[in-house]
């Protein structure tokens, strides 16, 4: 790029992330808008990449969206300065806490777990084969992997076959055995609701079963890491030995608004038959959630039945859960 | 739906649905977190006290934005790693919009610049404030005269700018971790 004949369009295109992010050193930048100036094509990459509608990152303001959605794959990654940085926002930042919660990430992994300590000379531009930013991030497919799968996929379907065709009848099937008070789910899951019978030994009855809002079939089991976030509904747990529902309210309750709470469970004809009026503060003492136990009697059927929360907010809030009693 | 109630699992639930459609059955490991990072820029989007009549039209733009984003992550990645993979026989290059800017890498600096300001140069802050905001710095001497009076000449906040810009390039050069990783990538196309 010579400075008579001013920039390209590439190496503007090129610089453009530098100069949105605000780390473009002056000259360069003087260099870009006098080219902006001139070109609208690039003015309007430029405008798109300076202040796009929706953006993850809301003008430098919070930590961006992309990193809050995998926190609890990439915060422990997170190294050099901008781990103290994102750790010292966390503190203050009320929102970016309550979003981390409302997702059901823990917002003080940062603080609670060490990275690995970098290498005495470490070098400043890392060979970047090496490094990978997003741990859970799968290698992309070749055509052999592909082949190696589908391979793997038939011979599977062949052993599945053959166990089919000859396994031992001694043991019922699993939809028929008792389950002490369960009973067997009306429609079929493509999620195996007990674990996984192996044949010549009784597979045991779950002692806490708990089913998903909305996901007919989809089975929740109580240790759930991300229960009662937005995206995994609490968890809904009966013991039949005790008699006993148990379950965690969402920890997105924690961030609705106002003091009062109601929960409520109504039955498929929506009529309450268990009632608890309680406070956000009593429900979350020093922010965890509090598991609540109901003892079910003679009115709780076996049957579909509806968890409602209401808090009593500006507007009031309310969210609902199905469950099921078996 | 501002003035209604704002039920955020109903809410991650649309935009995982929408995010599901845009996806076609791709990606399909990949479609919850950015229904998260969705959720995430419409709570921003809400907390700022926007309304809307439509309130879904607003999640379905939320979600297209977010979608986007991720295939350019994506495309911008398979880049670095020094192939043109397509992937289910379609380039990505030809999905996305050529903005020539990893959003990612440009949210984490942006806020880096910004969090470490705020530490560090309080002054400076303000000032990132209103360059992430798109403002000419003649657009900031006009704000800064309507509050506080005599208003300081643009000239002269630019080379306040360039003071805080400086700092902060040198905090980050001393840096080893991702952060100066991003920063030698910015200098590297410039150079």
């Amino acid at each position: 790029m010579s400075a008579n004949r001013g920039p390209t369009h590439e190496w503007v295109r090129a610089t453009l992330a530098a100069w949105a992010a605000g780390v473009l050193d002056p000259d360069a930048a003087t260099r870009l808008e006098q080219h902006l100036d001139i070109c609208e094509a690039c003015r309007a990459q430029a405008a798109t990449a300076r202040n796009p509608e929706f953006s993850e990152d809301d003008g430098g303001e919070h930590i961006p969206s992309s990193l809050l959605a995998i926190w609890d794959r990439r915060a422990p990654h997170l190294d050099g300065l901008l781990r103290p940085l994102v750790a010292r926002h966390i503190e203050s930042c009320a929102t970016c806490r309550a979003e981390l919660v409302a997702l059901g990430h823990d917002p003080t992994l940062l603080t609670t777990v060490t990275p690995q300590a970098p290498s005495a000379k470490a070098p400043l531009r890392p060979d970047r084969s090496a490094t990978i930013p997003f741990p859970r991030h799968r290698a992309v497919w070749s055509p052999r992997h592909i082949g190696a799968a589908a391979f793997a996929s038939a011979a599977s379907l062949i052993v599945l076959f053959v166990y089919l065709k000859f396994r031992p009848t001694s043991h019922p099937p699993i939809a028929s055995r008792d389950t002490t008070s369960l009973t067997p789910r009306p429609r079929p899951s493509p999620t195996p609701e007990v674990p996984r019978e192996r044949p010549g030994r009784p597979a045991p009855a779950p002692e806490l079963l708990a089913l998903g809002p909305g996901t007919d079939g989809a089975t929740n089991l109580v240790e759930n890491v991300r229960q009662g976030s937005i995206a995994e509904p609490p968890a809904v747990a009966f013991n039949p030995e005790t008699s006993e529902i148990r379950f965690r309210p969402p920890r997105s309750l924690a961030l609705a608004a106002g003091h009062r709470l109601e929960i409520d469970i109504l039955d498929p004809a929506d009529r309450t038959v268990r009632s608890l009026r309680t406070t956000l503060s009593a429900l979350f003492p020093e922010g965890a959630p509090r598991d609540i136990v109901i003892r079910r009697d003679h009115e709780m059927k076996p049957g579909r039945y509806v968890l409602r929360f209401r808090v009593d907010g500006t507007p009031p809030d309310e969210s609902r859960y199905d469950f099921e009693l078996r | 739906m501002t003035e209604g109630l704002r039920n955020h699992r109903r809410e991650f639930e649309f935009l995982k649905r929408r995010v599901g459609g845009l996806a076609r059955g791709r990606f399909a490991d990949d479609q919850e977190d950015v229904a998260m990072d969705a959720w995430v820029r419409l709570d921003r989007w809400a907390r700022k006290g926007n309304e809307a009549h439509n309130f879904e039209a607003v999640m379905m733009s939320i979600a297209e934005r977010a979608w986007l984003d991720f295939l350019d992550r994506k495309e911008s990645r398979l880049k670095r790693r020094g192939g043109e993979t397509p992937i289910d026989n379609e380039p990505i290059a030809a999905l996305v919009e050529k903005r020539g800017v990893d959003p990612a890498d440009l949210a984490l600096v942006r806020f880096a610049v910004s969090e470490w300001f705020r530490a560090n140069k309080p002054r400076c802050a303000a000032l990132a404030k209103h360059y992430f905001a798109g403002r000419s710095w003649k657009e900031v001497s006009n704000l800064e005269a309507t509050v506080e009076g005599p208003a300081e000449k643009p000239n002269s906040i630019a080379q306040r700018w360039h003071r805080c810009q400086h700092a902060f390039i040198s905090a980050a050069r001393a840096d080893h971790g991702r952060l100066a990783q991003l920063l030698s990538d910015f200098e590297g196309v410039v150079t």
